[in-house]
């Protein structure tokens, strides 16, 4: 068993780190991105500038190619005939995306797509879910919205799941009226490039400090009114940041990754517990096998007094346990391939035995193999093989102390990684417990969003105005970005008063005059936007860290400048209407950052409370509305509930397999903690024995058999306890909001690990102590 | 002090029926030195074990005191036997892991007696039975008698009223068999009870009676 969970981690280790490997030159395969400071907070952002690209390839000699990627900003809606669907997976791309990365062409050819405007690239199933063919060149898709016909030039195989990128529609660049951009300092579009055979990174990542001061350099004068160096002195940077394709999937954690990725400690983690799986199972084996040497002891005299070398009977034992290793081999492996759909459920995984590269897996295996058989049967053997035959056939079998020493490390060994799993499972579920119930600062219950609220356009007022007179529908807003959900983007911002270079860049959002209400925030200062405020549209109101972050104690009718937003490109004054309390407008990994919310008509999605009895019937109502207001738009909601849950996905399958390894980690070590304990008790027999006879009662006997395992799982706890907590308090730094880990935790894993051990012998150690003394003491 | 009226042990396994004592009636009175003699296998061992109070018999009736403990359980039995009984054995049966001070106050600490009394008790039994000198010792680096010796000590510790003792020179050489049987002997004129199994005429000649068995039965007593 500990054999099939390790052969199924190393399946899901390979799997995180195959990421992007099948690329053909996928070592020449970087990503720019952007990096720097300019005044607000640091800027790490895993998207980069439209021109930047091809600036690279002319500038730069080592850089062989480019290409770029812009997803399509919410999901549109396909349609070919009478079939339509809504896409996640709908990206535009350069031509170049072919040269860069590696895709199989079922259809249409590398150097001849995407180089013209509204042409498509769609993977297989795309292919045949709409046409039922791949042989569908020619054919048009529309897309929404704006509508656009877009003709299908290429179709390629689905692209693996073991990539950072995901996608299954790539439509031309060119399209998109963003292509023409030609601002340095707008980030919005992923940039690759493959660089040339024998060219160093540090070279190309050196010739971009060059690039940035010819192009980024003037247009910062340009637009913010300051050059490079002035900006420097204030202690800003700007920048590009090259990362290998290979290692975005495990080590990279920017703002808007592509999507989002794993991480290299998990891997490492999982690498960890494999090995510990297999230590333990091997020093379990070891254990019995040692045990049931005093069972064996004739036998080794026996043979010893009818002429059996040490060396041969080395060779007898290891041999023995090699037949028993290749045994569990085998089954292992047929437990992770039986077991295998289950992981891939739990952990939302697609691996199969694909992955493993038999070439290198079967050699691996055995050697491991031959690892195990020597290690778990080294020990008995030779502990077997060194029995002095005279004592052994009179019956006096001295169990080294030494023997036992190394017996009782190995299951403070076992409940040490025990305790630790236990102690990681025990604060992971709190943590993920404290994020689902965590006060957001807003109610999260009884809400409804409904997606794509933009495609409501010039309706929507009409939309909402419908929807408020829903029986049951309480309150009803739209926004462009619901709490927990994506960001809506930052803009640039200067305090009156302040001089033009000094700005910052701030979040931002748009909501009507009824988002707080909806949301029921509490205000803080003033008030939030009001239809009786015809004034309101140059509003905004801002949240408690924006007022501590622009040093205001009294934000009301101070004036915040929008940054290059009029028409001629000069600041907008806004004025501070109110303050609102911080609440979580991002998931909890991320503290409430400043937030400056403008009022706006329409929005990307639409939040309605609803009173709790009515939720089916509200719904049902909900949609037919969309439906006889935008008959063409495909109607989609959530539940923020729900919603705010995804956010946690990651945490929660770490939970899970957490809690599953520690299943099996206690079930492991409990077999071991059992044959420790029948060992310990058939050597003690006689003792307990002489004890009785002196008057001890069972209960006695049991304290005293008790305590030698209480005295390791303490041990084991003691060992374990810092361990885990430094790595838990690691974790939890990947959240703002945490727990503290309190000993609480610690006193129940180590009871948890008592109980469970001490329920595992109990039935041994009461059989010992009620047992006729006289049995024991007759054997002389 | 212990009086068996028909005391009858059958030890039973899957198919065989073994009967280790057949009514075996004797009394045992206070300040007695009495030996039970017979060939292996005649109910010597298993009529020690009975009068130890370590096992019940199947029938008959064992008195302690003039009281029936034959139907006692476990923990009755338990309780009689660390107050009133001392056991010293064949193969000594010391505790490896303890030392000589600590097999000695074992019985004392099943009593509970307070730890100052105890130690007293200890220091003065082995002051008796010259042993302080080997208090820090384990068993293993004492020689047999020296072992036997401890095993005496056990014994007496608590101020039994009835020592049984299984073949105690049975591992020893005749010196050392002596000296143990000196022992006994001075014990027994101190006042102490004791019921001894022995093969050797030699041992059995320092008692007062000698109880013979055959398979079973009682063969000669003196009552």
């Amino acid at each position: 068993m500990g054999l099939a969970s390790s052969i199924l981690i190393m399946l899901f280790v390979l799997d995180e780190l195959s990421f992007d490997k099948f690329h053909k030159d996928s070592d020449r395969l970087y990503r720019i991105s952007v990096s720097g400071k300019i005044q607000g907070p640091e800027i790490h952002a895993a998207v980069s500038c439209v021109p930047i690209g091809p600036a690279l390839v002319k500038e730069l000699p080592g850089v062989e190619q480019y290409t770029r990627l812009f997803p399509f900003g919410g999901d549109p809606l396909v349609r070919y005939e009478d079939k339509s669907f809504v896409e996640d997976g709908f990206v535009y791309a350069d031509s170049t995306f072919f040269d860069v990365f590696t895709v199989r062409f079922l259809a249409g050819n590398a150097g001849k797509t995407l180089n013209r405007p509204n042409t498509l690239v769609i993977t297989r199933s795309i292919a045949m879910k709409y046409f039922g063919s791949t042989d569908v060149i020619g054919k048009s898709l529309q897309v929404f919205d704006p509508p656009q016909q877009f003709s299908i030039d290429g179709v390629i195989e689905d692209y693996p799941a073991s990539s950072h990128l995901k996608f299954t529609m790539l439509a031309s660049f060119m399209t998109h009226p963003i292509s023409k951009n030609i601002i340095w300092v707008s980030n919005n579009v992923y940039t690759y490039i493959k660089i040339a055979k024998n060219t160093k990174a540090s070279v190309i990542e050196s010739g971009m400090v060059a690039i940035v001061e010819k192009y980024v350099g003037p247009q910062l004068k340009q637009f913010l009114g300051i050059d490079l160096s002035q900006m420097r002195a204030a202690g800003n940077r700007y920048g590009y940041v090259m990362t290998p394709v290979t290692d975005i999937h495990l080590k990279s954690d920017l703002d808007f990754e592509f999507r989002p990725n794993g991480s290299i400690s998990t891997v490492y983690i999982f690498s960890l517990i494999a090995i510990f799986l297999i230590v333990i199972a091997s020093i379990n084996f070891m254990n019995m096998a040692t045990a049931k040497a005093s069972s064996r002891a004739r036998e080794v005299g026996i043979r010893k007094v009818v002429g059996s070398q040490r060396s041969q009977l080395v060779g007898q034992f290891l041999t023995e346990s090699s037949i028993l290793t290749l045994v569990s081999f085998l089954l292992a492996i047929l437990i992770a391939f039986i077991a295998l759909p289950y992981l891939n459920n739990i952990a939302d995984k697609n691996l199969s035995i694909d992955l493993i590269n038999w070439g290198l897996f079967v050699p691996g295996m055995i050697l491991l193999f031959l690892f195990i058989s020597v290690i778990s049967g080294s020990y008995p053997s030779f502990y077997l093989a060194g029995f002095n035959p005279v004592s052994v056939l009179k019956g006096k079998l001295q169990m080294g102390i030494r023997g036992g020493w190394l017996r009782k490390s190995l299951v403070v060994l076992q409940f040490f990684i025990t305790i630790g799993l236990i102690i990681c499972t025990l604060i992971i579920s709190k943590q993920n417990n404290y994020l689902l119930n965590k006060n957001l600062n807003f109610d999260k219950n009884n809400v409804i969003v409904v997606n794509r609220a933009y495609s409501l356009g010039g309706q929507t007022d009409a939309f909402m105005d419908r929807i408020r007179a829903i029986p049951g529908v309480t309150e009803a807003s739209v926004t462009s970005m619901v709490p927990g959900g994506r960001s809506s983007g930052n803009t640039v911002f200067r305090r009156e008063g302040d001089s033009k270079d000094n700005f910052q860049a701030l979040n931002i959002m748009g909501t009507d005059q009824d988002f707080q209400k909806t949301m029921k925030i509490e205000m803080v200062q003033g008030r939030y936007f009001s239809r009786d405020f015809s004034s309101d549209s140059s509003a905004i109101v801002i949240n408690e860290s924006a007022a501590k972050q622009l040093q205001w104690d009294n934000a009301v009718n101070k004036i915040l400048y929008q940054v290059a937003a009029n028409q001629k490109g000069g600041d907008l004054p806004m004025n501070v209407i109110g303050v609102i309390k911080n609440y979580n407008y991002e998931s909890l990994h991320q503290e409430v950052k400043p937030l400056i919310i403008v009022m706006q008509k329409a929005g990307v999605n639409s939040i309605i409370r609803y009173s709790g009895a009515s939720r089916s019937e509200v719904l049902s109502k909900i949609h037919s509305v969309w439906n006889e207001v935008v008959p063409n738009q495909p109607f989609s909601f959530t539940f923020l509930e729900d919603l705010l849950y995804d956010n946690y996905q990651k945490e929660r399958q770490m939970g899970k397999i957490f809690t599953i390894f520690s299943v099996l980690a206690i079930v492991i070590a409990c077999l071991g903690l059992l044959g420790l304990a029948s060992f310990t008790i058939e050597k003690r027999r006689k003792e307990i024995s002489i004890r009785k006879c002196l008057g001890a009662a069972p209960v006695t006997i049991m304290e005293l058999l008790l305590k030698e395992t209480i005295i390791l799982v303490l041990l084991a706890t003691f060992l374990a306890s810092p361990l885990s907590w430094y790595y838990m308090k690691m974790w939890l730094q990947n959240f703002s909001y945490h727990i503290s880990i309190d000993l609480g935790i610690f006193i129940i894993s180590t009871l948890i690990a008592l109980f469970i051990a001490l329920i595992t012998i109990l039935m041994h150690v009461y059989n010992a102590s009620v047992r006729n003394p006289v049995d024991a003491l007759k054997m002389d | 002090m212990i009086q068996t009226i028909d005391l009858t042990k059958v030890f039973r396994t899957d198919e065989v029926e073994t009967t280790a004592l057949n009514k075996v009636s004797l009394e045992i009175i206070n300040g007695e030195f009495a030996a039970i003699m017979g060939p292996s296998g005649c109910g010597k061992s298993t009529l020690l074990t009975l009068l130890g109070l370590l096992d019940n018999p199947t029938s008959g009736k064992l008195l302690f005191n003039g009281e029936d403990v034959s139907g006692y359980s476990e923990k009755q039995r338990t309780l009689l036997r660390k107050s009133n009984i001392g056991f010293v054995f064949q193969s000594f049966n010391l505790i490896d892991e303890l030392n000589v001070f600590e097999n000695i106050e074992l019985p004392l600490l099943y009593q509970k007696i307070p730890v100052a009394k105890r130690k007293k008790m200890t220091e003065e039994v082995m002051e008796r039975m010259s042993i302080s000198h080997r208090r820090k010792h384990f068993p293993q680096q004492l020689s047999g008698g020296q072992q036997q010796r401890v095993a005496i000590c056990r014994a007496v510790v608590g101020n039994p009223v009835l020592i049984l003792a299984d073949e105690p020179t049975g591992n020893l050489d005749s010196a050392n068999g002596e000296d143990v049987m000196n022992l006994l002997k001075q014990l027994n004129g101190d006042g102490t009870s004791i019921v001894m199994v022995t093969h050797s005429p030699k041992d059995a000649s320092y008692a007062k009676r000698i109880i013979k068995l055959f398979d079973g039965h009682l063969v000669k007593g003196d009552e």
